[in-house]
């Protein structure tokens, strides 16, 4: 038995390979098709007809026997009914699972450049396919009519699946903005959320494989009705207790999607979504935003900024605002039409927001002020600054002469060895004030640049800048850690900066040399090598973070608080496992481990623990 | 004292809303040639695959207490039905490898001189027929279903094949069912005679018996009302009684000649009843 069912499916993959392999030789010698490789041609046509393959696969499991003339003497051969269907769904599955095999080859030897639809999407839709062809095989006895309601039930099943996912979101609390399948076709997707997906097809997938196989259990020679009945008869409760598994163990899952948080300075956790909403935690409360805002959700704590009990952050489209009283939102400001917002430019300075826009092509960048009071916008075009890429330029401080605000800005160009220090004013004029061989730095009022192995501390003068001290820095260290994302561009007084032993030219170093800058006698500190990530500044004081990244996660984290060059452990968390989203996130007033769906957050300078009971 | 065979219990079977089969019981023993009659649609062939297994009761079940596995019931269905793809000589072999015989027995299709390299599909209903019978002897079965399958063959056949099914009934005592509306061809055959109206079975009885207590009456005019009878046809100018149940009593009450009749008569009169009834109920 085993084998005249082997036989078969052996003919049937025989039919569809030759199939497969001779339509492209067709179309191509036929010049129906031309400029492609064979391979080009055959690959995406192959990967199409499997998906048949996994509907043949499944249906031909009784229904040839009954187009036979042969469903009887099937059911006179001494196997109890259980027996009778593993003998013939083995083989069928074996047929399913080769050819799969064979197009996961293919698709590793260059194939994945030609796919229809991604390699994870389709492993999903062959093998619901599959299972549910095969669960529906015995409803129907003709081919074209199962065919028809496979295809059908497929569809129906997709959409419940996508439907669900959303479901399962606005369960969790949060405001989903759509359920886009794109990105799962075309394997954009995240591998948390095609798990996710995958989770859920199976939950509603197994309800009709038991249906089958406990209504084939009496499988007889009746008309189909009477077999069918008897399926959905079963089918009914299973599907209901797979969609209750699916409210248990998916559901509770659709937190794990990409979340980004933030930490107010008043310890509030903001928490957004990668496809859901913001909720912002207050101890036991919770406060739903309802927003379409998305974009931002990456790396919150990189691009909004916390300004007069509100925040702003980027949005896809220009800023948003949160008021941290009112939870409402708003946008405040919006991209004029081919023109963007540049990601993480999002910085402050006395009472207005400053970010850089630019056109859709990189071109015409522009320097923006937008006063958070009264809601005016100044732009300041940047396009004689020559601005060779938008990529190398960062605003790294702010000040105020003579009534008026200016912004600073590192601009450097590709080849070029230098980076130009500009100065750019409110009222539209910008000034190139200097060249520094490095990342130029600027605290308390004071602008350090580099040259020739010596730092030069600069201090506004007369309209200008002027050297008021040199200092030997034959290492090249380049100082200012912990600057570089800071939103808050007037920097607070500090008496330390801390600084990496560089290598000529502009490429970062990876350099495990350190020092400390003494801003008040100005000497240079050389520092145990150990300070390894040593780049969050949080008031007046560093924090230094330490441990082995793997894969994204961090290993062995120690979190330690750096003050006059000597570091001083505050924490140390162990075995952190890989979460959907950063491990790690540090904002201005704490930072938030992510292990697993385990979230803490601890609040600087005492490394306080904060709780947030619906924070799960 | 017979061995029961299939111990049918409570059996009911529907078909769409309809109930084919309606609450049976009955016990079937060891080696018994048992004939099942009754009027088209009356469940009989239903029964029949109830007790091959391709048909589960909705209700009831059927039992072979003597531990009777499959492999020892064999079901000649109307429907003929086999793997249509596979040539004689690969259907045998299934056969004989699913059914773990040592040989097959060729005897009735042997006689008929089949190519057996011929596809099933291109088999004429008698070549199918006779393929059928073949397996099923070949498997020397506890139990025989044979359903309405005889008359298809060619009287010379059908005689050799019923002198098979009487060997193997001697040889191995098998327990034959049949569903047959020619019951001339068949009559040495049952020892049983069941008949089925509306899914249920209203006669079982031992075929001498039932000779003996089914008598015919031709008269000129109505019978007496005091002589239960099942059907009456015109006969010419007479008219046909079929008298049941006689007693012997009658012939001494009744001034009528209380004719015998074979078997065929016999059901004929049953399914004719069961006709006139439904059209007066």
């Amino acid at each position: 038995m085993f084998k005249k069912e082997i036989r078969e499916v052996f003919w049937q993959g025989l039919f569809l390979l030759s199939a497969a392999c001779a339509v492209p030789a067709i179309l191509m010698l036929t010049r129906i098709v031309s400029g492609f490789s064979y391979f080009q041609v055959f690959f995406p046509m192959f990967q199409f007809g499997l998906f048949f393959w996994a509907f043949l696969m499944g249906a031909s499991l009784v229904l040839p026997d009954r187009s036979q003339n042969a469903l009887l003497y099937l059911l006179t051969l001494p196997y109890s009914r259980l027996k009778l269907l593993w003998l013939k769904t083995l083989p069928r599955f074996s047929g399913a699972l080769v050819f799969f095999a064979g197009f996961a080859a293919l698709y590793a030897l260059g194939g994945g450049d030609l796919e229809v639809i991604s390699f994870s999407a389709f492993t999903l839709i062959y093998w619901v396919m599959f299972f549910i062809s095969l669960s529906l095989s015995a409803c129907s006895d003709n081919f074209l009519v199962l065919f028809i309601v496979c295809l059908f039930s497929l569809v129906l099943f997709w959409i419940l699946v996508f439907w669900l996912v959303r479901t399962a979101h606005q369960i969790q609390g949060y405001i989903l903005y759509e359920v886009d399948i794109r990105p799962f076709f075309t394997g954009e997707s995240d591998t948390a959320w095609v798990y996710f997906i995958g989770v859920t097809a199976a939950l509603l997938v197994l309800p009709l494989v038991i249906s089958f196989v406990l209504s084939f259990r009496k499988l007889d020679i009746r008309p189909v009705a009477a077999f069918n009945r008897r399926f959905f008869t079963l089918l009914g409760p299973l599907f209901l207790v797979g969609i209750l598994a699916f409210m248990l163990i998916t559901v509770p899952a659709a937190k794990t999607g990409y979340r980004s948080f933030y930490l107010t300075q008043d310890l509030r956790l903001i928490e957004a979504h990668e496809y859901a909403g913001i909720k912002v935690h207050e101890g036991n409360r919770v406060h739903k935003i309802s927003t379409y805002d998305y974009y931002f959700s990456r790396a919150f704590e990189l691009s909004a900024v916390e300004l007069q009990k509100a925040l702003y952050y980027e949005t896809n489209r220009g800023i948003a605002r949160i008021g941290l009283d009112d939870y409402e939102r708003e946008v405040v400001y919006t991209s004029p039409p081919g023109r963007d917002v540049f990601s993480w430019t999002l910085c402050h300075y006395a009472g207005a927001l400053v970010f850089v826009t630019r056109k859709s092509d990189y071109t015409a960048p522009r320097l923006e002020l937008l006063e958070t009071e009264s809601g005016e916008v100044r732009v300041i075009p940047l396009d004689d600054v020559k601005l060779f890429n938008l990529n190398n330029q960062r605003l790294f401080g702010a000040g105020n002469s003579d009534g008026q605000r200016f912004f600073l800005m590192a601009h450097w160009a590709p080849r070029r060895t230098r980076i130009r220090v500009l100065r750019v004013w409110e009222d539209g004029r910008i000034e190139s004030i200097a060249e520094s061989e490095k990342m130029p730095c600027y605290a308390d009022h004071r602008l350090l640049i580099y040259s020739d192995g010596q730092i030069l501390v600069q201090q506004e003068k007369d309209g200008g800048y002027e050297t008021v001290r040199t200092i030997p820095n034959p290492k090249r260290y380049a100082f200012g850690l912990g600057y570089y994302y800071a939103s808050d561009l007037s920097h607070p007084p500090s008496r330390e900066l801390y600084g990496r032993r560089t290598t000529p030219g502009l490429e970062p170093s990876k350099s495990q040399e350190f020092a400390r800058l003494d801003l008040q006698s100005y000497t240079i500190e050389e520092l145990e090598p150990d300070l390894d990530r040593l780049q969050y500044v949080s008031g007046d004081g560093y924090y230094c973070v330490q441990g082995e990244i793997a894969e994204g996660s961090f290993n062995d984290l120690e979190v330690y608080r750096l003050e006059g060059g000597k570091l001083t452990l505050l924490k140390a968390f162990s075995q952190l496992r890989p979460s959907p989203g950063r491990t790690l996130q540090i904002f201005p007033a704490g930072f938030l481990i992510q292990s697993g769906n385990k979230i803490e957050i601890y609040a600087f300078p005492d490394l306080r623990r904060l709780e947030f009971k619906k924070l799960r | 004292m017979i061995k029961t065979i299939v111990d049918v219990q409570g059996v009911r079977v529907k078909i769409g809303k309809k109930t084919i089969v309606d609450d049976v019981s009955l016990r079937l023993g060891r080696g018994e040639a048992i004939l099942i009659a009754g009027p088209n649609g009356s469940g009989k062939s239903t029964f029949l695959k109830c007790l091959a297994g391709v048909i589960l009761p909705d209700r009831g079940k059927v039992i072979y207490p003597n531990g009777t596995t499959a492999k020892k019931i064999r079901f000649i269905s109307d429907q003929l039905s086999l793997f249509e793809n596979f040539s004689v000589r690969q259907a045998m072999n299934f056969h004989k490898r699913i059914f773990g015989l040592k040989q097959m027995e060729y005897g009735v299709f042997a006689e008929a001189g089949m190519d057996e390299s011929r596809k099933i599909r291109h088999l004429s209903t008698g070549e199918r027929t006779l393929l059928n019978l073949s397996l099923a002897l070949s498997q020397q079965p506890d139990v025989l279903l044979i359903d309405e399958v005889i008359h298809v063959i060619d009287p010379y056949l059908r005689e050799k094949f019923l002198e098979a099914v009487i060997d193997l009934m001697d040889r191995c005592l098998t327990t034959v069912i049949l569903v047959n509306h020619t019951f001339s061809e068949v009559e040495k055959i049952p020892e049983r005679v069941l008949v089925m109206a509306d899914g249920r079975f209203i006669v079982d009885e031992q075929a001498e018996e039932l000779g003996m207590r089914l008598k015919k009456v031709v008269s000129e005019s109505e019978i007496s009302p005091e002589i239960p009878f099942i059907f009456s046809q015109p006969a010419g100018p007479f008219i046909e009684y079929f008298v049941y149940p006689f007693g012997p009593e009658m012939s001494d009450r009744f001034p009528y000649e209380f004719q015998a009749v074979d078997l065929n008569q016999i059901i004929k009169a049953f399914i004719g009843g069961q006709y006139v009834q439904k059209r007066n109920p």
